[in-house]
């Protein structure tokens, strides 16, 4: 069978993880500058946003994915659509080898090069894509037990200080700079256009009374809104309006962060989580890039190897370090991100939504027409 | 019909004039006979007395064939019939006597085996406190007599296979036909039927002509050599494969998850066993990890160590002439040569050399300043620790090297890269369509109670989900 089918579980988790990666690098203080602690309102727009792309993007994934355009409208279509993903996605993927590289660095390294570690995520996630669907989804369902294990350790040995009165009054300087903020995070809004490549089975390892019961997909998305929120507004409490001040600032708060033992002070539980759903988070989009080359008859572990190769040489050259990333980010290119992210899901579930009723009219008029 | 003078040349050149090849001449009323076999590998008695006696005692009643033996020979032993020499010979290489009667058409063959084979024993690796201590054997007739003493049901179904050229060892494949995926009994079948090698020497090498990745560090099959775990595994829909000569049984599908149960787990109270397999998993986790994390710690992230370890360190390795990833291969490998060499030396010496291997070489090295306390502390927990997993020893030592050399060149960040990508080709594979590191990737959530936890026998109604059973059920209430 081919390898771009996860179960509905896996997808609902890989929606989950999607947001948590890089909204939590140098995102807030990207939001701090402008938005101060009105950054978890931003957050919230953010989040609606994505969970509107995301409606549209499951809808086209229940009627057979991007391949379903494939079949149903030729390769021309196809292209027309994918190629415009392709590039968002190897253009983002390169911007955040850079964060990536600049979070690892800065934790856990101060004396080997960037160009390094860089190649080593890029390859790390080269091999993830190459599995497939299956590893892709496997292991997500694995980094969902880093999770309750990340908040042990925050619970006994963090050092989280909330100060509701930080927060308050809420839109205190009115929607500009909470509008201004959005538009200069648009670079990381909608993360989801890789699950277009992706197509949803049934988990036989479930039962069939319980494969469809629990509502996978929309409580992932929900509940990762939720808490990307509330991460955002503890945040907030923890910083107050100060928090652009702090690189990394995610990784310093002492909840997500560091752990106290007597043998040392280990920032273990947010680097080990967050450097693998980043790998998992790149591997998806050079999983989803890969199937669009490969499309061509290439090959997918050539595709997958081509599209690293421009990674690299992309976040090695353009996005040597993160400055130049953000730089680029926070361009112009942002709005036409923006706009392939939320126009392809859209367009494809219109033209599939066609072929769908056509569908119904010829084969089950009676049904067509209630 | 068959000159028996002829055949007898014939026989004789067929088994390359052989020096073990026993023959007896006998008169059979008024026809000449000849039983012939290889001498070691028959019961002699049931021979003389089932066969022999009765050939001379009631030879005029033999007819044109040789079937009528059936009703002279006086032994419950199998007879077989065969009409060309070929087939017959190689009973005879088995085990097997054959009988020639001049003028009679025909082989006949009297597989009273008798060779000598090892008692029924607790296997050396497996020792436990509580519950059955039988272990297999090399003859597969007595493994499939134990396996058969726990299932005396109809749906325990045994087949036969000859694999190898030369060895033409019996390779039975085992299953309880009502519980067993039978698309995976297929695929077994099919794959032993078309292994074409010399000769099969150990289950282990039908175990690798099984297997799907050759060069996988993980072993794809599973094996044990209890009859009470077997019964355990084909209770819960497993296939077994029992090679004659071998005490070792594999058994398919095979989960990772399998090798860090024990015999005694299903025998405990479950919370000690939980609790148990938790310490198995710490022992792994620092066996593995612990070499290459010092290794990391010393070259690359001292920062992350805190300032009273740190001086203990330093005052250990000072004056070491070696890098940190030197110390550690140098100690490494001196463990494992020990533990190499412990295993082949006459015994002896063993424990002579066990400890001057273990303590004085130890103490030696670290008073000659070569290795670093530490180090030499470290490599044997992690030595100590592999052993938690003894059926994982030879996977994990091979990762805890490659973890000392990822974390000398690239540190912690480098072991973490290394353990995503060790973990997503874990998760990838399949033994025989089954997901290898279930129920945790993919999260089988019934499963999970019989896996690092230990749930009671009763809270565990259902048969391994993972392995896609038709037969889930196995526990039912009385209602």
């Amino acid at each position: 069978m081919e390898n771009s089918y996860i179960t509905k579980r896996q997808y609902g988790l890989i929606i989950f993880f999607i947001p948590f990666v890089f909204k939590f690098s140098v995102l807030p203080s990207i939001l701090s500058e402008k938005a101060a602690r009105d950054i978890w309102l931003v957050m919230l727009l953010i989040m609606l946003t994505e969970l509107a792309q995301l409606i549209f993007i499951v809808k086209v994934d229940k009627m057979g994915g991007l391949d379903a355009i494939k079949e149903r409208y030729g390769k021309i279509t196809y292209y027309l659509l994918s190629a415009p993903v392709l590039a968002v996605m190897i253009l983002k993927a390169s911007v955040y080898t850079s964060e990536t590289t600049s979070y690892a660095n800065s934790y856990l390294f101060y004396n080997i090069t960037t160009q390094g570690v860089g190649i080593i995520v890029i390859l790390a996630s080269s091999y993830i894509a190459v599995k497939g669907a299956k590893g892709l989804g496997r292991i997500v369902e694995l980094a969902l037990w880093l999770v309750p294990i990340a908040i042990i350790i925050g619970a006994l040995f963090g050092k989280l200080k909330l100060t509701p009165d930080y927060a308050l009054p809420i839109g205190a300087n009115g929607l500009g700079p909470i509008a201004i903020s959005f538009d200069s995070a648009l670079f990381w809004v909608l993360d989801f256009s890789p699950l277009l490549f992706l197509k949803i089975r049934e988990d036989v390892t479930l039962s069939p009374r319980k494969r469809t019961r629990f509502p996978w997909v929309p409580v992932a998305a929900i509940s990762s809104a939720i808490l990307m929120v509330g991460l955002y507004l503890a945040y907030v409490m923890n910083y107050g309006g100060a928090g652009h001040l702090v690189d990394t600032a995610f990784s310093s708060l002492g909840a997500f962060n560091v752990v106290n033992t007597e043998i040392g002070s280990i920032d273990w539980p947010a680097i080990t989580l967050w450097l693998s759903i980043a790998i998992v988070s790149l591997s998806l989009k050079l999983f989803a890039s890969s199937k669009v080359i490969s499309s061509n008859n290439v090959p997918f572990p050539v595709a997958v190897l081509l599209t690293a190769l421009v990674i690299i040489v992309i976040s090695q050259l353009a996005f040597y370090n993160l400055e130049k990333a953000f730089d680029f980010a926070t361009s112009f290119v942002r709005y036409v991100v923006l706009g392939i992210e939320l126009l392809v899901p859209m367009t494809a579930y219109v033209l599939l939504d066609i072929k769908e009723r056509k569908h119904q009219k010829e084969h089950h008029p009676l049904e067509a027409t209630i | 019909m068959i000159a028996l003078d002829k055949e007898i040349k014939k026989i004789k050149k067929a088994l390359s004039n052989s020096s073990d090849v026993v023959e007896r001449r006998l008169d059979v009323g008024e026809k000449k006979a000849l039983v012939l076999y290889l001498d070691g590998m028959i019961d002699v008695k049931t021979i003389d007395l089932g066969l022999i006696e009765p050939l001379i005692r009631r030879g005029s009643e033999i007819k044109e064939h040789v079937r009528t033996l059936e009703g002279i020979v006086e032994t419950s032993e199998k007879l077989e019939f065969f009409s060309d020499r070929k087939s017959a010979l190689e009973k005879v290489l088995t085990g097997g006597s054959l009988i020639v009667i001049d003028g009679v058409e025909g082989y006949a063959v009297c597989s009273a085996q008798g060779f000598m084979s090892r008692p029924i024993m607790e296997p050396p690796v497996s020792s436990v406190i509580k519950g059955p201590r039988e272990g297999f054997t090399e003859s597969f007739k007595t493994n499939i007599t134990l396996i058969r003493r726990r299932f005396p049901s109809s749906n325990l179904v045994f087949k036969s296979f000859t694999v190898g050229r030369l060895s033409r060892t019996h390779v039975e494949v085992c299953y309880l036909k009502n519980v067993a995926n039978l698309k995976v009994v297929k695929q077994i079948e099919s794959k032993l039927k078309k292994i074409d090698i010399d000769g099969i020497v150990d289950s282990s090498y039908v175990g690798k002509l099984l297997e799907d990745r050759k060069y996988s560090l993980f072993k794809q099959t599973g094996s044990t050599e209890k009859p009470d775990i077997l019964a355990q595994k084909l209770l819960d829909g497993r296939v077994a494969i029992i090679v004659d000569g071998s005490p070792t049984v594999l058994t398919l599908p095979f989960l990772l998850i399998e090798d860090f149960y024990d015999s005694e787990d299903y025998y405990r109270r479950p919370l000690r066993t939980t609790v148990i397999r938790i310490m198995r998993l710490l022992g792994v986790f620092f066996a593995i990890f612990l070499p290459g994390m010092f290794v990391a710690f010393q070259s690359h992230q001292y920062q992350l160590l805190p300032i009273k370890l740190l001086v203990t360190i330093i005052n250990s390795t000072s004056g070491i002439p070696f890098s940190p990833v030197t110390e550690m291969l140098i100690a490494l490998i001196l463990f494992e040569v020990l533990g190499e060499a412990s295993v082949r030396m006459p015994r002896f010496l063993g424990m002579a050399m066990s400890v001057v291997g273990g303590i004085i070489l130890g103490e030696t090295a670290v008073n000659a300043g070569v290795l670093s306390s530490l180090t030499v502390l470290i490599t044997a927990l992690s030595s100590i620790g592999l052993y938690a997993i003894p059926d994982e020893v030879g996977t994990f030592s091979v990762i805890r090297l490659i973890y000392v050399f990822v974390g000398a060149s690239l540190g912690t960040y480098g072991i973490l890269i290394s353990t995503i990508v060790i973990m997503v080709y874990v998760v990838s594979l399949e033994s025989y369509g089954v997901p290898y590191f279930a129920p945790f990737a993919p999260l089988v959530p019934s499963d999970l109670k019989d896996s690092i936890v230990k749930f009671s026998m009763v809270d565990l109604p259902t048969r391994t989900q993972s392995l896609g059973l038709k037969n889930k059920t196995r526990l039912r209430y009385g209602k």
